[in-house]
């Protein structure tokens, strides 16, 4: 039914928020489920995607994302909808998305998801809203949720 | 539901109309169609009242002659509008993805938040 997830990194596999010294953007801080959530995504034949429109964390994005085995694209905001569907059909997908720009994408897939902590024109778009926030269970909770529809 | 949904029908219809005056640069009407309160909020702009709000507008004409929003795709919520735009400004030969964010009050604009693609 589903060939893909595909979800924004900042705001849904973190908290949002970034640590930023001196030097710049240093660190950002992922949630602890989110992993057995791809694992069992995956088990269910759904491949995990990552996009992310944060050049300058790209680097700390990336790496984390290579940890857990999930591919992922620098793909800025305003394109992200057009960059998808170029390459998937949105009518197979589950998009995951916590901002004003991912409206689009969430609209157009399949099945449209937004945390908690999205504002709420965005969560209005959403097929379901996780009652996890950004970097606290939100692929896990949607992995269970397919799990138990299943 | 149905009184939220004539709302909701209402605000888009105004969001409409609002690009249709922004467009023709027409101040009167961009003016009849936000409340006094207003804010505008930008990557480089914030304008508090409507008076502040019109000034602010009336100098993005002034400055990028021929500026042109148009209208790709847009979503209701309640008292919430989302629209995204692309804006073209003539000079230059350049295009912004950006979003607008539309709050209402009243039936009338009341908050406009701007936000450039990247």
């Amino acid at each position: 039914m589903f060939t893909n997830l595909i979800t924004d990194v900042d705001g849904v596999l973190t908290d949002g928020g970034f640590y930023y010294s001196g030097e710049g953007k240093i660190l950002k801080k992922f949630g602890p489920h989110d992993n057995d959530g791809f694992k069992m995504l995956v088990e269910m034949g759904i491949q995990p995607v990552a996009i992310s429109a944060d050049m300058l964390g790209y680097s700390i994005t990336k790496k984390r994302m290579e940890d857990m085995g999930i591919p992922i694209h620098l793909v800025s905001a305003s394109t992200r909808y057009k960059w998808i569907n170029d390459r998937y059909d949105f009518r197979k997908i589950i998009f995951v998305g916590d901002g004003y720009f991912d409206i689009e994408c969430i609209k157009a897939s399949r099945y449209g998801v937004a945390p908690s902590n999205a504002p709420d024109i965005v969560k209005a778009a959403a097929d379901f809203v996780t009652t996890s926030c950004g970097g606290n269970g939100v692929i896990l909770e949607i992995a269970l949720s397919m799990m138990n529809e299943n | 539901m149905a009184e939220q949904e004539k709302s909701e029908e209402n605000n888009l219809s105004t969001v409409l109309k609002y690009f249709d005056a922004w467009n023709n640069h027409d101040l009167n009407r961009l003016c009849a169609l936000t409340s006094v309160d207003i804010t505008l909020e930008d990557w480089e702009i914030q304008a508090i009242g409507r008076d502040k709000f019109l000034n602010a507008n009336e100098k993005i004409f002034s400055d990028n002659d021929g500026i042109n929003a148009k209208l790709i795709n847009s979503f209701v919520n309640a008292e919430e509008v989302i629209a995204i735009l692309e804006i073209t400004i003539p000079e230059g030969n350049e295009k912004l993805a950006v979003i607008d964010h539309f709050k209402f009050s009243g039936g009338k604009i009341s908050q406009i938040k701007a936000y450039r693609g990247f």
